[in-house]
């Protein structure tokens, strides 16, 4: 080779490999105090949730007459609901059915939403324009009345509404795939891609799904905190889940009745949703700052 | 066409429907029946300002933008309407904003070996990353540099990134879109002098793109200079240097601005028109014309063939 | 030149734009005069703190830059212990400013027409007619013919030119005595460009006015400048007239940026000469001089301490230890 001089990057002593962007945007959110404790709090609920037989011994459908409307003693640590049931079993058990469903419907809506909108942003033109006019469609639906319509068809009661929550949760998730991937495609680094002979599929596997990945991950724990919201405004107004099983909506619903006298039975599962809430919204923040090198870097 | 032609486009076309200012849709002909030849190891700069289609006539070269009709042939070989898999590793790419062109999430090493994973298959790892490192080692940068993201590269580096990249598949025809725009002054003359250097090392055959005449003139062994999406001059650096023959040429070349005040001092500046440049071209005559001070009555009835002037250089005036 | 002659005069100026990642230098204590009826080129790869200077004489760098030291006079008065009233007033009617992207520049939702008016609304009482007319006058004198018609244009209806051209006619509307031109013409064509420069050229010419006139291009400042200061990693490396800097270049630096460009006659195929290296690490300097990574006449102690101003002849000046030696022909050339 006959270069005049070899321009070598100065620092060159040091052969350490440069951290990847994701452990170095994880280092930039472990940085970030707010979304570690908001981690750490968003955890322990469900832990405390997922651990529900160690925590408490008492069934949280045990009623006992004589001792409702209790507050805070040893043996119920937050005392008893209008039936005499234990709170904290409640809590506990109803925050299982509160997280699992949210989850599960954003699972659902992330497995379906990505790959319409990875479908739709790849292919474009008129299957895009037929895919996004009916997402638009869906999105017009009010979630309740999907909800009442899922439950419906496939019975009241035992969580099915958790498919309409899924629904009413992928139009916003097609979107932002959809932008997403066409900006992603619109890049020369596709087109050189493209020039270098690689397949389409190579290129969805390798350029896109990568530079995909951070917004979604961003979108989920921003999202989660709208489906538990969700969910507990469902059970709120009584088309969840079948008493005797509790869930936090439910739950608030019935402490509402007498929320003057005793309002830490409808109190305490408001707190738990919006603990959960404000966590998974700092968290997504957190996770904004870490993975958008154009926010993190300023 | 000529045997030792390894490029060679007839009357490609490629328009893109746009609207106008006033929301009207019209047709953008970014490439506007074009024919060009690109003799095998040589380097055919083309300059023209934006909008003038250069970009879109190097992509739909490599088939990167489908033309609407022509065709392209490589190496004798007619590549419109075929699969371009067995001639993607021959035709390569070079891109104008380095940092846009590299995937932020790859590493270097990936990078580079993307084109080889795609076009050879079956190689060892081994055999893999000794090939990277050769690259990297060609185009000036270091081993260890495999394992880092672009974004640690300053603009100069990263350019040298993409041209390994396109190098890793042996390519015999590259097309460096404004290789060298996006980058600062000092680093400009270093990817020049590389790309330089490996056409002289590997025989490549270059279609240099860039809205810089003096860049163009300085790699180039002849100069097409497009307009509205045609060429309108093309000829040997001394042709259109020394004598340009279209009023575009030298509306162009009396507007690159001279290092030197002295000269500078000295040269009378022809100020074309200072009213708008029409954005459309008129119907039926020379797309130059409204810009044109020596349009005549002709120009603006009929659009000018392109002629043979001299020997190899050609020129769509009538005047010329 | 007398001190009345002088209508800005900077003296050692230092900018900083604190951020996470640590403190950038963008400007170290740079020093320069604009007299009046002068066009001063400020010419430096990005990063090397060109615009910053400017911005700081206009008050206006982006958050969180500061200046944090040095003086900035313009017709003997102190910018920076100007009010904020002072600084409006200061700003549009004394010193116009014309940037690369003219369409950001230009608010998209407000005619040609509107935001020229308003502009003299802002700064003097002038009735409506008269606006009016003052603008279609100054549209006329930055080469637009058609001046009535393109006031009642929207932004986005006319030409990346012709934009940059309204901006020159708004910057001028008040009558500045400084025309700050930040990479003005960078994102034109080349005959645009040429035909903006020309344009400026003129403007300066008619109105006496003075020009900063900041780029990358070093082909441009030959054309336009009448002095000019080469700029790298926030500190002036040379300053002197056009002629001092392209035919007696003093500085290493300056020296490469010539020979890296292609000459004059085009025809040369002679191979360029790069810099080597790769750009400074705004975060940390080099310390010494900030070009010595990059120099090929690299000494002991220009990896040391910073090399002081060197006055070369009259009006030139440089900061490069080799001048501090006699033999710094023998220096550079060999």
């Amino acid at each position: 080779m006959k270069h005049d001089v070899k321009e070598k990057s100065s620092d060159k002593a040091d052969l350490q490999l440069s951290p990847g962007l994701w452990k170095e945007s994880l280092r930039v959110l472990l940085k970030n105090p707010l979304a570690v404790i908001s981690f750490i709090v968003f955890i322990t609920i469900c832990v405390m949730c997922i651990a529900a037989p160690l925590i408490t011994d008492w069934d949280y459908t045990t009623m006992s007459m004589d001792r409702i409307h209790e507050g805070p003693s040893a043996e119920h640590p937050l005392g008893t609901d209008m039936l005499g049931r234990d709170m904290l079993s409640r809590m506990l058990y109803g925050g299982r059915a509160t997280l699992r469903i949210s989850f599960t419907a954003i699972f659902y809506s992330v497995f379906i939403g990505g790959v319409i909108g990875i479908v739709s942003g790849f292919i474009g033109g008129t299957v895009d324009m037929i895919i996004m006019r009916i997402i638009d469609a869906i999105a017009a639906i009010p979630t309740i009345i999907l909800a009442i319509v899922v439950e419906y068809t496939l019975g009241f009661g035992v969580g099915n509404f958790m498919y309409a929550m899924a629904i009413a949760l992928v139009p916003p998730f097609v979107r932002l795939l959809r932008t997403s991937v066409m900006s992603i495609m619109s890049s020369e680094y596709i087109e050189a891609a493209r020039a270098l002979g690689v397949s389409k599929f190579h290129i969805i596997v390798s350029h896109v799904i990568p530079n995909v990945a951070a917004p979604v991950l961003i979108y989920i724990s921003n999202t989660a905190a709208e489906a538990i919201l969700m969910c507990t405004i469902i059970g709120y107004i009584g088309i969840g889940l079948a008493p005797p099983e509790p869930e936090w909506g439910s739950m608030v619903s019935y402490g509402y009745n007498a929320l003057r006298a005793y309002p830490h039975i409808a109190l305490i599962p408001c707190l738990a949703v919006m603990l959960c809430v404000i966590s998974l919204n700092f968290l997504g923040n957190g996770l904004r700052d870490a993975l958008d090198p154009s926010i993190r870097d300023k | 066409m000529d045997s030792t032609d390894l490029i060679y486009i007839e009357n490609l076309k490629k328009a893109f429907p746009s609207k106008d200012v006033r929301g009207n849709k019209t047709l953008v002909r970014a490439v506007d029946d074009v024919t060009l030849s690109i003799k095998r190891g040589e380097c055919l700069g083309l300059v023209g300002e934006s909008g003038s289609g250069k970009t879109t006539l190097g992509r739909t070269i490599l088939r990167l933008v489908e033309p609407d009709s022509g065709k392209i042939y490589f190496d004798g070989t007619d590549i419109t309407g075929i699969n371009m898999k067995p001639y993607r590793s021959k035709m390569q790419i070079i891109f104008q904003n380095p940092s846009g062109s590299l995937d932020p999430r790859m590493r270097v090493f990936n990078i580079i070996s993307e084109g080889i994973k795609a076009t050879r298959r079956g190689m060892t790892k081994s055999e893999m990353s000794a090939a990277v490192f050769k690259l990297l080692d060609a185009v000036g940068l270091n081993s260890t540099d495999a394992y880092r993201y672009p974004h640690e590269f300053s603009g100069g580096q990263q350019q040298r990134i993409g041209i390994a990249r396109a190098l890793a598949v042996n390519p015999e025809f590259i097309v460096c879109d404004e290789p060298v725009s996006a980058l600062d002054v000092s680093y400009q003359s270093q990817i020049i002098n590389l790309l330089e250097d490996l056409q002289e090392q590997l025989g490549f055959t270059y279609l240099f793109i860039s809205h810089d005449l003096s860049v163009v003139m300085h790699i180039s062994d002849r100069i097409g200079v497009m307009y509205l999406g045609k060429i309108v001059e093309l000829g040997s650096c001394e042709d259109i240097f020394l004598r340009p023959a279209h009023p575009y040429t030298k509306a162009l070349l009396s507007a690159i601005p001279v290092p030197d005040p002295k000269i500078s001092r000295q040269r009378e500046h022809k100020v074309t028109s200072f009213d708008d440049t029409p954005a459309g071209i008129k119907n039926g005559g020379c797309s130059y014309c409204a810009l044109c001070s020596y349009a005549t009555a002709e120009c603006a009835k009929a659009a000018p063939e392109n002629r043979e002037i001299a020997t190899g250089h050609f020129c769509a005036c009538h005047l010329a | 030149m007398t001190n009345t002659d002088k209508l800005l005069e900077i003296k050692n100026l230092s900018v900083v734009f604190p951020s996470k990642n640590g403190v950038v230098h963008a400007v170290n204590s740079i020093s320069y005069d604009v007299y009046r009826g002068e066009v001063m080129g400020i010419v430096g790869e990005s990063g090397s703190g060109k615009s910053a200077s400017a911005y700081a004489v206009m008050q206006l760098l982006a958050s969180p830059g500061k200046v944090t030291g040095g003086d900035i006079r313009f017709e003997g008065k102190d910018v920076l212990s100007f009010s904020r009233a002072e600084l409006q007033d200061f700003r549009g009617s004394e010193i116009g400013m014309i940037f690369q992207n003219p369409m950001q520049c230009l608010d998209p939702v407000f005619t040609i027409g509107a935001q020229l008016t308003e502009t003299l609304y802002a700064h003097r009482k002038i009735s409506r007619a008269d606006a009016v007319s003052a603008s279609v006058e100054m549209l006329r004198s930055v080469g637009i013919h058609d001046a009535e018609n393109i006031m009642r244009r929207y932004p986005h209806e006319l030409s990346g030119g012709m934009q940059q051209r309204v901006m020159i006619a708004i910057a001028l509307l008040c009558n500045p005595k400084l025309l700050i031109a930040d990479e003005a013409t960078t994102a034109l064509d080349v005959t645009i460009q040429d035909q903006i420069v020309q344009l400026l050229k003129q403007v300066k010419n008619d109105r006496g006015m003075s020009i900063i006139f900041i780029t990358h291009n070093f082909g441009l400042v030959a054309d336009i400048c009448d002095r000019v200061s080469v700029m790298y990693g926030g500190y002036i490396m040379e300053q002197g007239t056009v002629d001092d800097v392209f035919y007696a270049p003093s500085h290493p630096y300056t020296v490469g940026l010539i020979n890296a460009i292609p000459k004059a006659d085009l025809l040369s195929k002679d191979r360029l000469t790069p810099i080597y290296g790769t750009p400074i690490n705004p975060f940390s300097p080099p310390d010494g001089c900030v070009f010595h990574p990059r120099c090929t006449h690299c000494m002991d102690i220009c990896r040391k301490s910073k090399p002081p101003v060197h006055q070369v002849s009259d009006g030139h000046t440089a900061s490069c230890w080799l001048l501090e030696n006699a033999d710094k022909e023998a220096c550079l050339n060999g």
